[in-house]
C-alpha cells in the first residue's frame, strides 16, 4: 500500500465504500503516488463555491484530489509534496481545522481548472465519464452520471486514466477509452453507410418491384400475341381441310356452274338467272362473283350475252361497274367473309342476284331481255 | 351421318352432324336456332323447308329475303 498517513487526519462521517476504496488503493498503488479521502459532498463546500469550480455540478478530482461523486467522498492527493488528506469530513472540521482548511483545500483545489478543457474519458457508447485536466485533476461528470457512480464505473475511468498517464491500466487488458471512442465512431460510421445501403436497397426493391409489374404485363401480352399466332398457325395448318371441305361444300352449291379457287380470290359462276317481274320473266344471264382473300372486295360481272340493253357499265339492276349494293346483307356478308364461310357467301350472293328490288336499282329490269 | 354447316344470317356458322332420320326443323330446334315465318330456308342454295331431311354434306342457310338496294 502506497497511501501514506496524512498530516491532517479527520474521522469521517461516512466511511468510504470498501469497493472503491480499493479501487483507489489500487489507482494510486499503479500511480505509485499517496491517495488521501475526503468525506464530503464538494457542492457543500463553501470554498469551493467562492473558488466557482463546481458551478456546473460537476465534482472534480484535481491535481492530488479524486472524488468518489457518489458517496461524496473525496481522495485528495498532492502529487508534488506527497501529502494526504485521507477520509476528510468537511462538515466535521472545527475552527482550529477550519483555520487550516484554506491550506488544505488550497493546496487541493487551486489547481482545479472549470471543466471542458481536460482529455475526455468515454464509456463504450462514447459518452463522457469523466475528464483529466492537463495537470492530471480528473473530472467526474454528475451530469453524464445521474443515476450515480458504481465501481465499475470508477475502476473504468480510473482505469482509462492510468493508461493516459502512465500507459498501463490495473491490468493487461487494454480498454483505451479513445479505442472505444473510435470503435463507436467508425460503428456509427459503419452504421450510417449500412442505413445508407439499405435505402439504396430499398429504392432498388421497389424498382424491382415496379419491373416486376412490367414484366407481368408484358408476358401476358406476349402470352397473349403467342396465343393469336397460335390460333393463326392452327388456321394455317387446317386451312387446306377447310378449302378442301368449302370446296366439296361449294361444288354442291346450287345455281352455280362453276366455283374456282385463285391465290388471291375464289370466284363462281352462275347458271342464267331468271327474275320473274310484273308478269314478265327476264334473263340476266349469267354472273361470275369474285371474292378477295385479302381484302374481301365483292365484284360481279355479267359474263353472258343478255346484257343490259344500253349500258355497259350496268351489270345488274344491283350492280354497277365496281359497285355492288349489298342491300340487307350488307353488314353480314363481310363477317362471313372474314372467316372464310364461302359456301355461305356465294349463297347469299346468289340470293342477290336473284332477287329484283324495285324501290332503288341502279337500273330497271325492264333494261334486260324477257324470255 | 353427315355433317352439316347451319348459319342464320348474322349469327354464328355451325357445324354439326346430322342424325338419323333428323329433319331441318329438328336440326334447328336442336341447334336453338328460330325461324320466323318469312324466313328462307336453303341448303346448298336451294330452297328446303323445315320438313325436309338432308342426305349429304353442306350448308345450311336461313335468311330473309335477300335483296339489293
Amino acid at each position: 500500500m502506497i497511501i501514506k498517513e496524512k498530516t491532517v487526519s479527520v474521522t469521517p462521517k461516512k466511511s468510504l465504500d470498501k469497493e472503491k476504496l480499493e479501487v483507489f488503493e489500487q489507482f494510486a498503488e499503479q500511480l505509485k503516488k499517496p491517495v488521501a479521502v475526503i468525506n464530503k459532498s464538494f457542492d457543500d463546500i463553501d470554498l469551493i463555491k467562492e473558488e466557482k469550480v463546481h458551478k456546473d455540478n460537476r465534482l472534480t478530482v484535481c491535481n492530488g484530489v479524486l472524488c468518489d461523486p457518489l458517496e461524496t467522498v473525496g481522495m485528495s492527493v498532492d502529487l508534488n509534496k506527497k501529502t494526504v488528506v485521507r477520509e476528510l469530513d468537511i462538515s466535521s472540521l472545527n475552527d482550529d481545522l477550519l483555520s487550516k482548511k484554506d491550506k488544505v483545500y488550497s493546496g487541493a483545489f487551486k489547481f482545479v481548472p472549470y471543466c471542458g478543457y481536460g482529455e475526455p474519458i468515454f464509456d463504450r457508447n462514447g459518452n463522457v465519464l469523466a475528464e483529466v485536466s492537463p495537470n492530471k485533476n480528473v473530472f467526474f461528470l454528475f451530469d453524464a452520471l445521474p443515476e450515480g457512480i458504481d465501481v465499475e464505473i470508477v475502476k473504468y475511468v480510473l482505469n482509462e486514466v492510468l493508461f493516459l498517464i502512465i500507459g498501463k491500466g490495473f491490468n493487461d487488458e487494454k480498454s483505451s477509452s479513445a479505442s472505444f471512442l473510435y470503435k463507436n465512431i467508425a460503428s456509427k460510421k459503419i452504421d450510417e453507410k449500412i442505413k445508407a445501403i439499405n435505402e439504396t436497397i430499398e429504392k432498388a426493391n421497389d424498382k424491382v418491384q415496379l419491373m416486376q409489374q412490367k414484366l407481368v404485363t408484358m408476358i401476358r401480352l406476349k402470352d397473349q400475341a403467342e396465343n393469336m399466332i397460335s390460333a393463326e398457325y392452327q388456321l394455317r395448318n387446317t386451312i387446306a381441310e377447310k378449302v378442301k371441305q368449302d370446296l366439296s361444300d361449294m361444288s354442291k352449291l346450287g345455281g352455280y356452274s362453276l366455283i374456282r379457287f385463285l391465290e388471291d380470290r375464289v370466284f363462281g359462276v352462275t347458271e342464267e338467272i331468271r327474275i320473274d317481274y310484273n308478269g314478265k320473266t327476264y334473263n340476266l344471264g349469267k354472273y361470275r362473283v369474285e371474292v378477295g382473300f385479302d381484302n374481301g372486295s365483292v365484284r360481279v360481272f355479267n359474263v353472258g350475252k343478255n346484257k343490259h340493253k344500253e349500258s355497259q357499265d350496268v351489270q345488274h339492276p344491283h350492280v354497277r361497274g365496281n359497285n355492288v349494293c349489298m342491300g340487307n346483307i350488307q353488314s353480314d356478308l363481310p363477317q362471313y367473309i372474314a372467316k372464310y364461310e364461302f359456301s355461305v357467301v356465294f349463297d347469299l350472293m346468289y340470293q342477290l342476284l336473284s332477287n329484283y328490288n324495285n324501290g332503288s336499282p341502279h337500273s330497271s329490269i325492264t333494261n334486260w331481255p324477257t324470255v | 351421318m353427315n355433317t352439316i354447316k347451319v348459319s342464320k344470317l348474322g349469327g354464328q356458322v355451325l357445324e354439326t352432324e346430322v342424325r338419323e332420320g333428323e329433319s331441318v326443323g329438328d336440326i334447328l330446334n336442336r341447334l336453338d336456332i328460330t325461324v320466323d315465318k318469312t324466313d328462307q330456308i336453303r341448303f346448298n342454295n336451294q330452297s328446303v323447308s323445315q320438313s325436309d331431311s338432308v342426305t349429304e354434306t353442306g350448308t345450311l342457310v336461313i335468311s330473309q329475303r335477300v335483296q339489293g338496294a
